[in-house]
């Protein structure tokens, strides 16, 4: 999945990924983390939805992105099996 | 090309009406002006819609014995025979397909009906996408449809999600009752972590597993918004088919 989401060439799906993933509960091998940092540019500020969101955020460290997300909306819908 | 016109095949004249050995009306060809009109059950197609010879019959039983699903002009025409002309496949064609039991999901494509449902129309929106194969059409079934098929969105069946290349110009299946939602992909990692899957009883090219995560993730909005991903990732993560080799690993909580 890793090498899919590499061959995109987008930092902003790379860190999506791992953050939206994360979140989800999902767990990264570390080697796999480090191939998806290896191409991140350090002044890509990425947010996770679009800077019109409206919302400030938070910066998330791990994954290098801007969590403008409302809280409500970063939970799964009901439903899950 | 042969055409029928019920006027002019009236049961009241007579023309056309040629019953043969086992008291079925056959076609005949009619000549009245300049145009030559196919008569064919006593001139209405409605009064007898799903009755069928024993040739048609035939190739319906052997379609269905072998599970073929979509049948082109030629594919009938070899079915019927080496002798048969292609008049006669194109009489073939248009019987099936009046009474019901050949469904036309693209030009020259028709969608084999089950025998079961005698004849009734039923567009299967399967077979319209599939034909896309048959015309040479790059796409693939994904993003939400994908997921459905995986078990981590909801099956959706109003509704089917194909993705083709960036910069193609495919006119989408017109199903009634079902949106057939084109979503431009990329061209350069278009056929990336795709294959084919058999999809609601067709074979068709689907994403992956892992490609499907990574395109819901590129586009939230298609899979429900945030909500509806991080449902489907959750799904993913406690159902991940045991096919995810590599990459995020489920805790199994």
């Amino acid at each position: 999945m890793a090498q899919l989401a590499m061959a995109r060439k987008s930092t902003r799906l790379l860190k999506r990924l791992g953050w939206l993933t994360e979140h989800a509960g999902w767990k990264w091998n570390e080697p796999d983390v480090a191939s998806l940092r290896s191409g991140w540019s350090k002044n890509n500020r990425v947010t996770l939805a679009d800077r019109r969101a409206g919302s400030p955020g938070h910066w998330d460290p791990r994954w290098e992105l801007i969590i403008n997300v409302p809280d409500d909306q970063l939970t799964a819908e009901v439903g899950i099996r | 090309m042969s055409k029928t016109n019920p006027r002019q095949c009236s049961s009241r004249s007579g023309a056309g009406r040629a019953p043969n050995s086992e008291g079925q009306f056959v076609a005949k060809l009619v000549t009245k002006g300049p145009k030559r009109y196919l008569c064919a059950y006593n001139g209405n197609m409605n009064r007898s819609p799903r009755a069928l010879g024993r040739r048609a019959l035939a190739l319906l039983e052997e379609w269905e014995a072998n599970g073929t699903q979509l049948v082109t002009g030629p594919e009938i025409r070899a079915a019927m025979g080496p002798n048969a002309t292609e008049a006669a496949a194109k009489r073939m064609t248009y019987q099936l397909r009046h009474k019901g039991f050949l469904e036309t999901v693209r030009r020259g494509v028709y969608a084999v009906q089950p025998l079961a449902w005698m004849g009734n129309k039923a567009v299967d929106v399967a077979a319209s996408i599939a034909a896309l194969s048959n015309r040479g059409v790059a796409y693939y079934v994904g993003f939400d449809t994908a997921a459905g098929h995986y078990g981590w969105n909801p099956e959706s069946y109003g509704s089917v999600t194909v993705a083709i290349p960036s910069g193609s110009h495919v006119r989408m299946p017109d199903v009634e009752g079902t949106r057939v939602r084109a979503v431009r992909v990329p061209q350069r990692t278009f056929s990336l972590g795709v294959h084919t899957e058999t999809w609601r009883g067709q074979v068709v090219p689907m994403s992956g597993r892992e490609r499907t995560v990574v395109d819901a993730v590129s586009r939230v909005k298609l899979v429900g918004g945030y909500p509806g991903c991080l449902r489907l990732l959750a799904r993913a993560r406690r159902h991940p088919g045991g096919r995810a080799r590599s990459g995020p690993v489920g805790n199994g909580t």
